[in-house]
């Protein structure tokens, strides 16, 4: 133990002497994982918020396929879902996109069927008259538009029609409603021109959670033409969106990756002659080869642990206190609308210990394999070099 | 033997920080509003990426077609970097017109 | 009998175009207590020879004994404790490390020791003292003289207490009046019952009274034996 404090030391004194060099290190080193814990922290929050909120998301979704597409469904395929033994309701629904060319985003229209229903995260009320309409937060923002305003949109007949808004879903819950525009049903229908008979897909509410994949089976067998989507298939969407072969947690490990490889090949061909020098005099004067080591792991441990506390606390505050500014103009591609980061700091401990390893140990190896080699020398010859 | 004991306090106190914030996350969350959101209308997504279908309902999405063809859709191949959506002749836009409270 | 070598022999790169025999089939004894020079012009081999004996080189061909015991064939970290408990060997080239304090460079064989921090710093300050360096103690080795450096490597080889001190050309940097020093700290050590091995050319120490005898090395090989 005292041994060990006093190889420590030593190191220490080893690693202030080139201190420039160690600093730049640190630094590269420190935002290297900084940039990766960012993007580890961001998807891992991001999923654990589909997991917590869509939890409640509808048992099973059914589209109608047609032509290889997602095509409008009869309403009467929710009267024979409806019948199915175990299935509480099935309610057709009406949504759809409205692209705006000015702005270039898209928007997602909903229809409500129950505009008494009480939404903690909205001010204002939803939809009643076939004119009102709720926004998101994002529509609000990028039109500076707040209740009683009213909002222009082109309906299918290239009419233009008023819907003034009664309501605009609170920043808390961005991240769902942040594009929405939700009016009554019956005036999405008239907007979208839709026929009375169809629907955009039905609403599946199962009693027995335990029955969903039987059910999605019976559905389409009485009704070949359709995808159940289960609640399950909705969680296991964004468990594997963000993962680790996601694009962009592959992009940003692979920059990482390279970065780290030119680092750590640099360590491995570049144990300078002064490095050597001094291995060779610690030799000389009585150190064993495990000694010289010690203060090599001591040195390699030094600076990629706090490479990576300084990197891991960097992103985890980039991240949840900051909002992830470094990231979300890589997140939003095209995206005009890009709901605000309030997100729950949600970590997963075994990425996390991933993370460590994958940063330490290699940094380790490329610290000890070549100042093993010339410890193993005898230490006239390393001293000489 | 201060630098060493410096070191060790000072990496402790990291171990400590960064243990302190990733313990801040692991405890329940006051989630119930948003819950009860997505259960009142049903919504399946989040509102992430407003380019496309296939990212704005990622869970709805007909990820089985051939083409994807939503506008500004075209982020889906490297091309998309280089050329940004068309700016439409047939221009519809949302306009606002401001109402008085 | 402290020291013993039996056909030492030394061959660099060896079965390559630059093969170069340094030391070729030398053997010699060293007995508790001696003072000897190693003598011979530059190229000789005495370098060479002086790190066999301190083990920090490996023979081509021969054995090295001390204290009765072989131990070419030693494994490493026999040698290694060898080094620190029984030898102190002072280089040519000083070989300090060049930013750090002097008393860091002279503690450096104690460190991996048992000996607490505060005992190694104590340890230091008084060998220090002995060499008229302790008001140098925290600069830094590279910002000495050449006589200043010369006398760091000495307390350093003496910081162990060692049995035998080896010495490469102690007096090549240094001028007339220090060499004078130099010659008294080594004949301290020897009267304190040191075995001292110094390899020179300079004639003020193979002619200095301390020297009990002279080894002469010419192109690796023993060229005589002469009692002064």
């Amino acid at each position: 133990m005292n041994r060990q404090l006093k190889l420590l030391e030593y190191a220490l004194a080893g690693l202030t002497r080139r201190k420039g060099k160690n600093v730049a290190l640190l630094l590269v080193y420190a935002f290297t994982i900084a940039a990766l814990g960012s993007v580890l922290f961001l998807t891992d929050a991001l999923r654990s918020e589909a997991r917590q909120t869509l939890d409640h998301a509808p048992e099973m979704v059914v589209q109608r396929i047609s032509a290889g597409r997602h095509e409008l469904i009869p309403r009467s395929y929710a009267t024979t879902i409806a019948q199915l033994p175990g299935v509480r309701q099935a309610t057709p629904r009406v949504w759809g996109y409205y692209y705006d060319a000015l702005v270039r985003a898209n928007f997602t229209l909903m229809g409500v069927t129950e505009p008494e229903t009480q939404i903690k995260d909205l001010q204002g009320q939803l939809p009643a008259a076939d004119n009102e309409c709720a926004v998101g937060i994002g529509i609000a923002d990028i039109f500076g538009a707040t209740i009683g305003d009213s909002l222009v949109l082109v309906d299918a007949h290239g009419k233009n029609r008023v819907f003034a808004i009664s309501g605009i879903f609170s920043a808390h819950s961005a991240l769902l409603t942040h594009d929405l525009i939700l009016m009554p049903e019956p005036a999405l229908r008239a907007f979208f021109n839709l026929d009375p008979t169809v629907a955009t897909d039905i609403a599946v509410s199962i009693a027995n959670p335990r029955e969903i994949t039987t059910l999605a089976k019976k559905v389409r067998y009485h009704l070949p033409d359709t995808r159940p989507i289960s609640r399950s298939e909705i969680l296991h969407t964004y468990d594997s969106i963000f993962n680790w072969r996601s694009g962009m947690m592959f992009a940003v490990s692979v920059a990482a990756l390279i970065a780290f490889c030119i680092l750590a090949w640099d360590k491995a061909t570049g144990i300078s002659a002064d490095e050597k020098r001094e291995i060779g005099i610690l030799k000389a004067v009585g150190w064993n080869t495990g000694d010289v080591m010690a203060i090599k792991f001591w040195e390699g441990l030094i600076l990629s642990l706090s490479a990576f506390l300084i990197g891991t606390i960097a992103a985890w505050l980039h991240v949840f206190v900051l909002g992830a500014p470094a990231l979300t103009p890589i997140l939003k591609g095209w995206s005009v609308l890009f709901p605000p980061f309030s997100l729950q700091p949600v970590t997963d401990p075994y990425q996390i210990l991933v993370l460590a390893f994958l940063t330490i140990a290699p940094y380790l190896a490329c610290t000890l394999i070549p100042a093993w080699k010339t410890a193993v020398t005898a230490p006239e010859q390393a001293m000489r070099s | 033997m201060w630098r060493a004991r410096l070191y060790l306090t000072a990496t402790l106190c990291g171990i400590l920080t960064l243990t302190a914030l990733l313990m801040t996350g692991q405890q329940p969350n006051d989630s119930a509003d948003k819950q009860q959101l997505v259960a009142a209308f049903g919504l399946t997504d989040l509102a992430l990426f407003s380019e496309a279908r296939y990212t704005r309902h990622p869970s709805q999405a007909d990820l089985f077609t051939a083409f994807q063809d939503s506008p500004g859709a075209i982020d889906h191949f490297p091309s998309g970097s280089l050329v940004v959506p068309i700016p439409g002749s047939r221009t519809r836009s949302i306009t606002v017109l401001k109402g008085e409270r | 009998m402290l020291l013993k070598t039996e056909h030492l022999s030394k061959i660099y790169n060896r079965g390559r175009p630059d093969e170069l025999t340094a030391l070729n089939a030398v053997s010699l004894e060293v007995h508790t207590g001696e003072a000897i020079a190693l003598c011979g012009p530059s190229g000789s081999g005495k370098t060479t020879l002086l790190s066999l004996l301190a083990c920090m080189s490996r023979p081509t061909s021969g054995q090295v004994w001390f204290d009765g015991k072989s131990i070419s064939r030693l494994p490493e970290r026999f040698l290694a404790a060898l080094r620190r408990d029984h030898f102190g060997y002072i280089f040519q080239q000083f070989n300090l490390i060049r930013d750090l304090s002097v008393i860091d460079n002279i503690s450096i064989p104690l460190l991996p020791g048992t000996l607490s921090p505060q005992q190694i710093r104590k340890r230091g300050m008084s060998v220090l003292e002995q060499l008229d360096l302790a008001d140098k103690a925290k600069q830094k080795a590279c910002q000495l003289s050449g006589g200043e450096q010369q006398r760091v490597a000495i307390a350093r080889a003496l910081i162990g207490n060692p049995q035998v001190i080896i010495a490469d050309e102690p007096t090549a940097h240094l001028d007339h009046s220090l060499t004078n020093d130099l010659l008294n700290i080594l004949s301290a050590l020897h009267a304190g019952g040191a075995t001292l091995l110094i390899a020179t050319h300079d004639p003020a120490i193979y002619h200095h009274p301390l020297i009990q005898r002279t080894i002469t090395l010419h192109n690796g090989s023993l060229a005589d034996l002469l009692a002064p």
